[in-house]
């Protein structure tokens, strides 16, 4: 097993698909002779050619229509979205055409798409550059949506997704391509469809995904100083939504705090929070706590941004006023 | 140095009155320890310091109002002298309240940041990695007004308990109304109820456990030494709490009086022999129908005890307690003042027969403002009943007897039935429980009152 930066365990699993099965390739802005802006396609032009790994226009809509049209004649291409943020152009493509054609065509045809992109901001690139929108995706049916907070997680369940006959929205983060971990070597998936207990504890459960996955255990860590057991569950797989481990985990700690960098509002804690009040409500000793984001459109200002988005801080002080100790 | 500054207490708030300051300035403070004491719209609420430190300032004095979110006080690092009391003239004026956007909320905690740790983003997280921001951000606040959010005054005698707790509590037969909640406003939560059921003293007697449905239609028992043990069903337990939470909490006294009833049993035979079988009417719906119209007369007998203050109830709503071979059921014929004696016949016996047949809605038990509880199918002289909470009185049947009665010195067979009314003494007294019987007796023993 191999420390891993989380862009690397991407490119490790765009590799060894690509090795593996000749119908894949990648397509986006910037993925081959920059290798991309994240470097997550680094050599792969290099390694595969330029007919699998396409440098496109700056064309979303074209991006994410060619791959559709790539997957239905039976190619399993992987779109890059420079970021979240920009796919919004491409929003009919992805939601009028990749989610809704297997249902249309009566299950006769079927769209084998990923659609990398990263989300999140802090590091001051404005409004048009720093959001988080899982939620998006997340809430319309024929797509899956996944969002990974550890390197193994991203290059198990990328592979995955690449698998995958349905559309997968892979929502990757900014802010965590360097984060580091181990990565098992060679074959390594993880399934688009459960979610589970990356820390085990007893008073209070912190659900979160993506970049917040690592707030939230670090939050954990520090609670754990000051005497609080909290229980953090990822929820890397946004839908199908697996809420098992979050209402076994409330069962036990009748406390719960969601936490995303998106948005409250109409958010993926939004939903949590529903789900837990219709098959664990008897077992709340606590309104559930949701964090996310100051419902306003990402600050530049350096300090604005700081606060605008939740960090350890925010979950730690959360915690401790729902157990009534601040 | 951090700012202290107007906070919202509850939804419709819009600018607070700082009524009493706990500190003076100069003098030390430690993060939760009450600072001041603030009315707003809805109450009087002590606010805690949010940080320690040395209160270096009063900006908003006693007496005067600032808008939500207005700095009253600054809470230094004690380093820096106090400067001089401020003038009101300084304090934010009251019509300046409006909700304030998010943005200028946002810049507000930027200052309060402004001593916060330097831009993180060690090695490992490069790009707006997690910080190392030790101050809490716009994130966190909107969790915390939900969590923080104080009692609001309508809830008022709503007692306010996690769904956890309550839970809880009914598994283990603990009684809410004796325990104090510590959560944010008063809520009652899990710990509360776990440490009221561990509590030995209890005022209430804590009841087993529930051991699962099956149990629920069926008790079983199991030998044990020399005694037979008989676990209750879940109705059971409740019924025992709840009847000892009444004897024991509800002064009971109890006044009887013996009723002519030669003319009330002479209507019902008239009345059954004018009617189809299936609207027969018996003596208990007669009995209903008499103590329903006396109730209309006497709202002070209409009420229920409700923690130091007496409830009137506008409703007349006759509890009917129905003995079956394992359990006690009252059911509740509502509105009974206004209905006829066929419609009370009709839906008692429909309300009885769901209980029998175990078919009641939970509606079925709600809302009795007054119960009535008769034996006189069994042949009793009789008897005292025990007050069906949050009842403040109950009417004890007894049977019809034949008995020789002494009417203007003559000796004349008569029909006479011994009702008694139990009282809870701290709703009624003597007099009116007094009044009150004589009004059923002689809605009873002129029963055409009745028909009417």
């Amino acid at each position: 097993m191999a420390v891993l930066a989380m862009r690397d365990a991407l490119n490790q699993a765009l590799r060894e698909e690509m090795k593996r099965d000749q119908a894949v390739f990648l397509l986006g802005e910037d993925i081959g002779l920059y290798d991309g802006s994240f470097k997550v396609t680094r050599g792969l032009m290099k390694e595969f050619g330029e007919r699998r790994v396409l440098d496109t226009p700056i064309a979303e809509e074209i991006i994410v229509g060619t791959a559709i049209g790539a997957a239905m004649s039976g190619l399993r291409p992987v779109a890059e979205m420079m970021t979240v943020n920009f796919i919004m152009v491409a929003m009919d493509q992805v939601v009028n055409a990749a989610a809704h054609i297997r249902y249309m065509f009566g299950g006769g045809t079927k769209v084998p798409l990923v659609i990398r992109t990263p989300g999140g901001g802090g590091h001051q690139l404005g409004a048009q550059h720093s959001h988080s929108h899982e939620n998006w995706f997340a809430h319309v049916p024929g797509l899956k949506v996944v969002a990974p907070g550890t390197p193994a997680d991203a290059k198990g369940m990328l592979k995955s997704a690449i698998r995958d006959d349905n559309p997968v929205m892979f929502i990757e983060n900014e802010g965590t391509y360097a984060v580091k971990g181990e990565v098992p070597d060679g074959e390594h998936l993880v399934p688009l469809d459960k979610n589970e207990v990356k820390r085990p504890g007893e008073q209070i459960t912190i659900c979160a995904h993506s970049r917040m996955l690592i707030v939230a255990m670090d939050a954990a860590a520090e609670l754990e100083k000051d005497g609080i057991s909290a229980e953090v569950v990822d929820m890397r797989a946004l839908r199908p939504l697996d809420m098992a481990p979050v209402i076994a985990s409330v069962k036990k700690t009748s406390r719960l705090i969601t936490v995303e960098e998106g948005w409250r509002s109409f958010g993926i804690g939004s939903e949590i929070a529903s789900r837990v009040y219709e098959e664990a409500f008897d077992y709340l000793d606590a309104p559930v706590a949701r964090i996310g984001a100051a419902e306003v459109p990402a600050p530049y200002n350096k300090r604005l941004e700081k606060i605008a988005f939740p960090g350890k801080a925010d979950v730690i002080v959360t915690a401790k006023a729902l157990l009534g100790k601040n | 140095m951090a700012s202290v500054q107007m906070p919202r207490l509850s939804d419709s708030m819009e600018t607070g009155k700082i009524l009493r300051w706990l500190k003076k300035e100069g003098e030390d403070v430690k993060k939760g320890e009450p600072l001041v004491e603030i009315e707003s719209d809805k109450a009087n609420i002590e606010v805690e310091a949010y940080a320690s430190g040395k209160l270096s300032k009063i900006v908003v004095p006693e007496g005067e109002s600032a808008a939500i979110g207005a700095v009253i006080a600054e809470i230094g690092d004690g380093a820096s002298a106090p400067s001089a009391p401020s003038t009101p003239a300084e304090a934010p004026k009251p019509q300046a309240a409006k909700p304030e956007p998010q943005v200028a909320k946002a810049q507000r905690a930027v200052a309060a940041t402004a001593q916060a740790a330097a831009d993180s983003g060690g090695e490992q997280y490069p790009h707006g990695g997690p910080d190392d921001r030790t101050e809490v951000g716009a994130a966190a606040q909107a969790a915390l007004n939900v969590i923080r959010r104080p009692a609001e005054q309508e809830d008022g005698e709503r007692q306010r308990v996690s769904p956890v707790a309550r839970r809880i509590a009914e598994e283990q037969g603990v009684d809410l109304r004796h325990v104090q909640g510590t959560g944010p406003g008063g809520r009652i939560t899990k710990e509360d109820v776990e440490a009221a059921a561990q509590r030995p003293a209890a005022p209430t007697p804590t009841l087993p456990r529930e051991r699962g449905r099956e149990i629920e239609r069926q008790p079983t028992a199991r030998p044990t030494g020399e005694v037979e043990v008989v676990e209750l069903t879940k109705l059971q337990s409740t019924v025992a709490m709840r009847l000892a939470q009444s004897m024991f909490s509800a002064p009971h006294f109890y006044v009887t009086s013996e009723i002519a009833m030669d003319d009330a049993v002479r209507l019902r035979q008239m009345f059954n022999e004018a009617v189809d079988k299936s609207e027969s009417i018996s003596i208990n719906d007669l009995i209903v129908k008499a103590v329903a119209l006396a109730l209309t007369k006497f709202p002070e007998v209409n009420a229920s005890w409700a923690d130091g203050r007496i409830e009137r109830k506008r409703d007349i709503n006759i509890g009917i307690a129905v003995g079956l071979p394992d359990r006690l059921i009252v059911p509740v014929l509502r509105n009974a003042d206004q209905k006829s004696l066929k419609e009370i016949a009709t839906e008692s016996k429909q309300l009885i027969e769901r209980a029998r047949a175990n078919k009641a809605a939970a509606q079925d038990y709600m809302g009795n403002t007054f119960s009535i509880s008769n034996l006189g199918m069994y042949d009793v002289d009789q008897f005292t009943a025990i007050i069906n909470p949050p009842d403040s009185g109950i009417l004890a049947i007894g049977s019809i007897e034949d008995k020789a009665i002494v009417k203007d010195g003559q000796v004349v067979p008569g029909k006479r039935m011994r009702v008694t009314l139990s009282v809870d003494h701290r709703v009624f007294y003597g007099v009116t429980a007094a009044q009150f019987l004589q009004e059923v007796k002689r809605l009873l023993q002129s029963p055409m009152a009745l028909v009417l």
